[in-house]
């Protein structure tokens, strides 16, 4: 389009006047230009929904507001690091039993266990009842 | 001669039938009439059930994962910036944690392209062997996994935590400097 000059209108408050170098003037009112902004506005959600949409990472989009964090491995205080000083008998300790907690909250995730792709839970067992 | 001709008959019915009902012995045939009929059940099962609960499973380990490693490496810039007694061996044990969490990571996206192959498979009814195949696959797959989450876990238990005790031991002993070779 070129280059734009804008210039709001000393007599028409609720008016903007674009001006290209050839002088022509469109004249643009508020109504105009407020729905061009709803227009890209529009624009810009439905790309970025779209990029949402199309992003392989999706499917581990679970959680949501309001629900709690059910990941205890993650609520694990461990000592205030100090990234200088030395290491000592007690801080070495303490990142034991800091390290101790979280395999123990590790133990309670499950972990793709075989058994859980079995024939009998497949419904794949010859002994079991067809689902109706 | 009678009475063996009637054990015969009693043998020759009910062991089929109890092999049947243990679900041991099923021929080739009749494993693949079994698939036909409840393939969509197990796709059901394979969709509704299995992949919310292993995402949930994934997004909780990586996310614990990282976290330990994360902790881990300031843990162990401290000492290397200290110059202290186990430092190198530490970070030996972060490099192997971070390499085997980047292969769960991966081979988690391989179990689940396969799973949801499996799950989404187009007449299953009239393709069971097909099937079935690719039941295998998801199962090996899954089994990786597994072995990935217990290697992961040997890590952090067999290695960095021993090491954290014996590390503590020592400067027990001799001090923060450490008394090995180091």
């Amino acid at each position: 389009m070129g280059r734009l000059g804008v210039v709001m209108s000393r007599f028409d408050l609720g008016a903007l006047r674009i001006k290209n170098h050839e002088q022509h003037t469109i004249r643009v009112n508020l109504a105009t230009a407020i729905a061009f902004f709803i227009f890209i506005a529009c624009v810009l959600v439905a790309v970025s929904t779209m990029m949402y949409l199309r992003d392989p990472n999706r499917k581990y989009d679970i959680a949501r507001s309001g629900e709690s964090i059910d990941n205890l491995a993650l609520e694990i205080e461990d000592s205030p690091e100090d990234a200088s000083s030395p290491v000592t008998a007690s801080i070495l300790q303490q990142k034991t039993d800091y390290l101790q907690k979280e395999i123990n909250a590790l133990s309670g995730m499950g972990d793709f266990d075989e058994d859980d792709l079995n024939d009998q839970n497949l419904h794949l067992n010859p002994l079991e009842q067809p689902a109706l | 001669m009678r009475k063996a001709f009637l054990a015969i008959i009693i043998i020759s019915v009910i062991i089929p039938v109890q092999v049947l009902a243990q679900g041991e012995i099923v021929s080739d045939s009749d494993n693949l009439d079994l698939v036909s009929s409840r393939c969509k059940d197990s796709q059901r099962y394979l969709n509704n059930t299995l992949r919310p609960r292993d995402i949930r499973v994934r997004v909780n380990r990586l996310q614990a994962y990282r976290y330990i490693s994360k902790r881990m490496e300031v843990f162990t810039g401290r000492l290397e910036s200290n110059s202290q007694e186990g430092a190198s061996k530490m970070r030996g044990h972060l490099s192997t944690l971070n390499s085997q969490i980047d292969d769960f990571k991966n081979n988690y996206e391989v179990y689940d392209l396969l799973r949801d192959q499996t799950a989404k498979m187009q007449d299953c009814d009239s393709s069971p062997k097909e099937f079935i195949v690719k039941i295998r696959q998801t199962r090996l797959a899954r089994n990786q996994l597994n072995s990935d989450v217990q290697a992961i876990h040997d890590t952090l238990d067999k290695s960095i935590l021993s090491d954290l005790k014996l590390m503590h031991d020592q400067y027990l002993t001799y001090g923060a400097s450490g008394g090995g070779n180091e």
